[in-house]
């Protein structure tokens, strides 16, 4: 029995009604998900931020005074710009140390070297533990009575360098530095690394043939073509090194101790949203504009620095 | 129809069976103690014996979280009938915003003193909306087999108090436990210290604005106590909390300066510590200690057992709650006439001949940032030596007068 015409248009139509319901299907569930804890959440932080929402109850609507008190207060833009100036230090330091040392591991691991697969695995260890458990145990290691780091020290002689490097203004942030850099580092080593695996092995072997040093082809053929990577990481840095929140909060407190040298924009935000037994009550409405300001920073920051990244990316075509 | 009848008699039934069962009328009681769970489960159950009509629940949240669990709920409507609450400015935050029952005129408060009451006295209308419950105590902890093992006798002044510690030093023995990479354990040492330098009159004159954090006997309580960084534990600028407890209740150090709620903990590490009040500035001088109130009870203005939750609050300003709250929490209760067994906790008692309340907590806590905030990361400067004394009075001060 063959299909007629009109059997063959509604089966047709069947079939587009089914991948109709089907896309839908598959993008209502995330979309659901995206306005409710993302859209949702940020629209209301908006809304939040233009309230005298000083304690508990909302007051009035104040339109920008809350965005005017933090940034124009000289009490409260001084500590602003303390975690801010804290937050750019932790930008610079991860984009040198955490994604420079990924950088020379990858180019090292790209070389096959023998144990390539234990190598790729012992360093991307750190990034799937938690958090809260390297803080924890990093703070124990740095405990200057009972820590490891400074057990080690004694015992190799460098008893001057055996220091209370979470309580000393000067060491307190490179310390939770390093520590968040060692938590890391595999993340961007792996990136980079399926980025150097991505550039044809014909343009290394035909430079190689005509006599480039390994400098000059890493420098020369394999940086400009894995330039994307870079892109993605710098901008991934960039907005975790602005978000950082959970390395500080763990190993030195919500007041960014001692002395504010540890404070970031992530921890006064959680002070002045929340409130803390020293630092006193909850303003939800000057939490939600350092919320608003923080958020319009990073964003439009991001977009820039991708646009400009990515302007000077090659094709490899 | 018959059977219809029938059916709509049981139900009837059923349900005023299930509301005679609802008419004792059941209390929520929320806390941030959940190391005291038993005990107020104890202090429940007598006060059950005597209300049958009433049961109450006790639930305690985690304290960290314990203010956003609770401020929530009432800003949503809902929380519980009986608030545990703590003192001054996080009180405020609730009283203020119209949360909790004004007490004076429904509870009878004669057991309290005026100091305790002003801890849970909302500023702005003079009333009161919680009963004291426990006060707090900074003091310092001498290791007593230590003491013994060098000869050193208990000090009494504060030079008396450096000799002792120097001679511990001398024998290879940390003086004192106390670090400052966790801010509030520097200011809670700079409460044994400090009071016993600027003297008894200095809270009442910094808090009327007769004086300022810049009154030279202000900066020169604070040189006191950087006069005590020698005999805090090598790197003492990274010993935080647990660091600090580790290092006294394992006998590596001597001293250590803290709260009146570590007896418990200290007491249960076995080591074998007496208290004694801060040192006097000189001999003969007052040995004053800082305390605060801890905390009290509330009602939730919108509870629907109002009545009921406020016979129990009424329970809370007697003296046998405040007997039963001494022998089961070892708390220097607020409300007067309850007598320790415990000789350690009568001691802490006896201290309050000499009180002066713990300066930032319980009158700077209120405006941001707060006089707490301030003095931590001044202290932390100054114990390092990243700033002087008169700097970091500055600081405090200046911070202060314009905080809102």
């Amino acid at each position: 029995m063959s299909m007629t015409n009109a059997d063959y248009e509604k089966a047709k139509r069947n079939r587009t009604l089914k991948l109709k319901l089907w896309l839908l299907f598959l993008i209502l569930p995330p979309a659901a998900i995206l306005i409710v804890f993302v859209f949702v959440p940020m629209g209301s932080a908006v809304w939040y931020s233009v309230f005298d929402w000083d304690g508990l109850v909302r007051k009035e609507f104040i339109g920008l005074a809350n965005f005017q008190d933090i940034l124009f207060n000289p009490l409260k833009n001084k500590v602003l710009f303390n975690a801010f100036m804290n937050n750019v230090k932790v930008f610079v330091s991860l984009m040198l140390v955490q994604n420079g040392i990924a950088l020379v591991i990858a180019l090292l691991l790209a070389r096959n070297p023998k144990g390539y697969r234990f190598y790729q695995v012992v360093f991307f260890l750190p990034v799937i533990l938690s958090t809260v458990i390297i803080g924890f145990q990093w703070k124990l290691f740095l405990n200057p009575v009972f820590g490891l780091v400074n057990k080690f020290l004694h015992n190799i002689g460098l008893h001057d360098w055996a220091l209370p490097w979470l309580g000393l203004p000067e060491t307190a942030l490179n310390s939770m530095l390093l520590v968040n850099s060692w938590h890391w580092f595999g993340f961007p080593t792996l990136v980079f690394l399926a980025a150097i695996h991505r550039i044809p092995k014909d343009f290394i072997e035909a430079a190689r043939l005509d006599g480039a040093s390994e400098w000059r082809i890493a420098r020369e053929i394999i940086w400009p073509l894995m330039a994307p990577a870079i892109t993605i990481i710098t901008v991934l840095t960039f907005i975790g090194s602005f978000n950082w929140f959970e390395i500080p909060y763990i190993m030195n407190g919500l007041e960014g101790s001692p002395a504010g040298s540890t404070d970031m924009l992530g921890l006064m935000f959680y002070r002045t949203a929340f409130g803390s037994v020293s630092a006193g009550g909850s303003n939800f409405g000057s939490g939600s504009a350092l919320a608003v300001l923080m958020f319009i920073f990073i964003f439009v920051f991001s977009i820039i620095a991708t646009k400009y990244l990515t302007s000077r990316e090659v094709e490899m075509n | 129809m018959r059977k219809f009848t029938t059916r709509a008699l049981l139900v009837a039934a059923a349900l005023s069976a299930s509301v005679s069962t609802l008419a004792a009328s059941e209390l929520n009681f929320w806390s941030w103690r959940q190391e005291d769970i038993a005990a107020y489960e104890k202090i429940i159950a007598a006060f059950e014996a005597t209300h049958p009509d009433i049961k109450i629940t006790y639930t305690a949240h985690e304290a960290k979280a314990y203010n956003t669990i609770l401020t929530t709920a009432l800003a949503g409507g809902s929380g519980p009938d009986i608030i545990h609450t703590r003192a001054y400015g996080s009180l405020e935050a609730i009283s203020g915003a119209g949360y909790l029952e004004a007490l004076d005129g429904q509870v009878d408060l004669s057991l309290l003193s005026a100091d305790e009451l002003l801890g849970t006295t909302l500023r702005a209308d003079g009333r009161i909306y919680a009963v004291p419950f426990a006060s707090q105590t900074v003091v310092v902890y001498y290791n007593k087999d230590i003491f013994d093992a060098n000869n050193i006798t208990v000090p009494e002044t504060f030079e008396e108090f450096k000799a002792a510690s120097t001679a511990l030093k001398a024998a290879g023995i940390t003086p004192l436990a106390n670090g400052t990479a966790d801010g509030w354990t520097v200011e809670i040492m700079s409460g044994a210290i400090m009071p016993n330098f600027y003297g008894s009159g200095f809270f009442g004159e910094v808090t009327s604005g007769a004086t300022d954090f810049e009154d030279a006997r202000y900066v020169g309580a604070l040189e006191k106590m950087s006069e005590l960084a020698e005999f805090m534990p090598t790197g003492f600028e990274g010993v935080d909390y647990a660091t600090m407890k580790a290092l006294f209740t394992s006998g590596a150090a001597a001293m250590f300066i803290g709260g009146s709620w570590e007896i418990n903990g200290f007491r249960d590490a076995g080591i074998n510590f007496e208290i004694m009040p801060g040192p006097a500035a000189e001999a003969g001088g007052e040995r004053m200690v800082a305390t605060w109130l801890d905390g009290g009870y509330g009602v939730n203005a919108a509870s629907e057992n109002k009545e009921d939750a406020l016979e129990f609050i009424r329970f809370t300003a007697t003296t046998p709650f405040a007997q039963m709250l001494t022998d089961e929490l070892n708390n220097v209760a607020a409300v007067d006439g309850a007598m320790s067994s415990d000789a350690t906790l009568s001691r802490v008692s006896s201290f309050h001949s000499a009180a002066t309340p713990y300066i930032m907590l319980v009158a700077f806590r209120f405006d941001t940032p707060t006089g707490s905030t301030l003095l931590q990361s001044g202290l932390q400067e100054l114990m390092t030596g990243a700033k002087t004394a008169a700097e970091v009075a500055a600081d405090v001060s200046n911070g202060i007068k314009t905080a809102e």
